[in-house]
């Protein structure tokens, strides 16, 4: 039947996020940064309000692989590192 | 070519070196060599210097922009100096090995102690000249460079040690921070995977 078969088809709306809300979200980014040097973090966080959406999407892309990357890279590491620790006490 | 047309039977001849740390970590050089054309090097270094390595190696190549960070930490740059600077010696302690060759890089790295490339830092001119004595007195078949490279680490080993503790501390301190709700949320923001729900 037609309409069942524009039900099952139907995707589900995207979730939009304002551009008040991935500003916030940078600006939380941002402050966990390891590749931003600490002492330009406030200058950069200042800048936020100046930036358009794009700015703030490609900044933001960035830092969200960095968490992704970084959160793989503790799993891996992190546990060798402390056994090779306990071994050195 | 044979063993026999060598001149060289298949005697194993083997160089042990041990030295107990102040803090109770013994350092372990073990060479062995057999013949000329079938020479076979093993060098056993602190198990926690090669794992360092190890691990500082695969950070470099999975994730080269925590080096940063690391980097900036004094602790951990003097450490992972050390490290490198214990890998270095060990290989030239291995180099040392081949008569001729071996001793040329043997010579330049006791001639880097006059520059600011001193590979060991922390052994004086008079041991580092002085072995090359005995590498005279071998016919250049000794790996003297392997007492400087002992000493040198040594004297490291707590340095590597302060730094691998460091590491383990700035390493916990993002992995809590990334690992929060409040990250968690807001990389998700620019996640293109999580943002259709």
């Amino acid at each position: 039947m037609p309409q069942q078969f524009l039900i099952v088809n139907q995707k589900k709306p995207k979730m939009t996020k304002s551009l008040a809300q991935k500003k916030q979200a940078l600006e939380v980014l941002i402050e966990q940064s390891i590749l931003i040097d600490v002492d330009r973090k406030d200058e950069l966080i200042a800048k936020i309000s100046q930036m358009d959406e794009e700015a703030v999407d490609a900044l933001g892309k960035f830092l969200a692989l960095e968490v992704k990357t970084a959160k793989k890279f503790y799993h891996d590491n992190l546990g060798k590192l402390d056994s090779l620790d306990t071994k050195t006490n | 070519m044979t063993d026999q047309e060598t001149g060289h039977n298949d005697e194993t001849q083997e160089i042990r070196i041990k030295s107990a740390g102040h803090d109770d970590i013994t350092q372990e050089i073990e060479i062995k060599s057999r013949g000329h054309n079938d020479i076979t090097q093993e060098i056993n270094i602190q198990p926690e210097v090669a794992e360092l390595t190890k691990i500082f190696t695969e950070l470099g190549a999975s994730n080269e922009l925590l080096w940063k960070v690391m980097w900036a930490d004094k602790d951990v740059r003097e450490s992972l100096k050390a490290t490198a600077r214990a890998l270095l010696n060990v290989g030239i302690s291995i180099a040392d090995f081949v008569p001729v060759i071996g001793d040329a890089i043997s010579l330049l790295a006791d001639a880097a102690k006059w520059t600011q490339f001193d590979l060991t830092p922390n052994v004086s001119k008079e041991i580092a000249v002085g072995s090359e004595g005995l590498e005279l007195l071998s016919g250049g078949f000794l790996p003297t460079h392997a007492i400087e490279t002992i000493l040198q680490i040594r004297h490291d080993a707590p340095q590597i040690k302060k730094g691998l503790k460091r590491t383990k501390k700035i390493w916990t301190a993002h992995e809590k921070a990334i690992k929060s709700k409040r990250v968690a949320d807001a990389a998700a923001v620019f996640d293109s995977k999580s943002k259709e729900t």
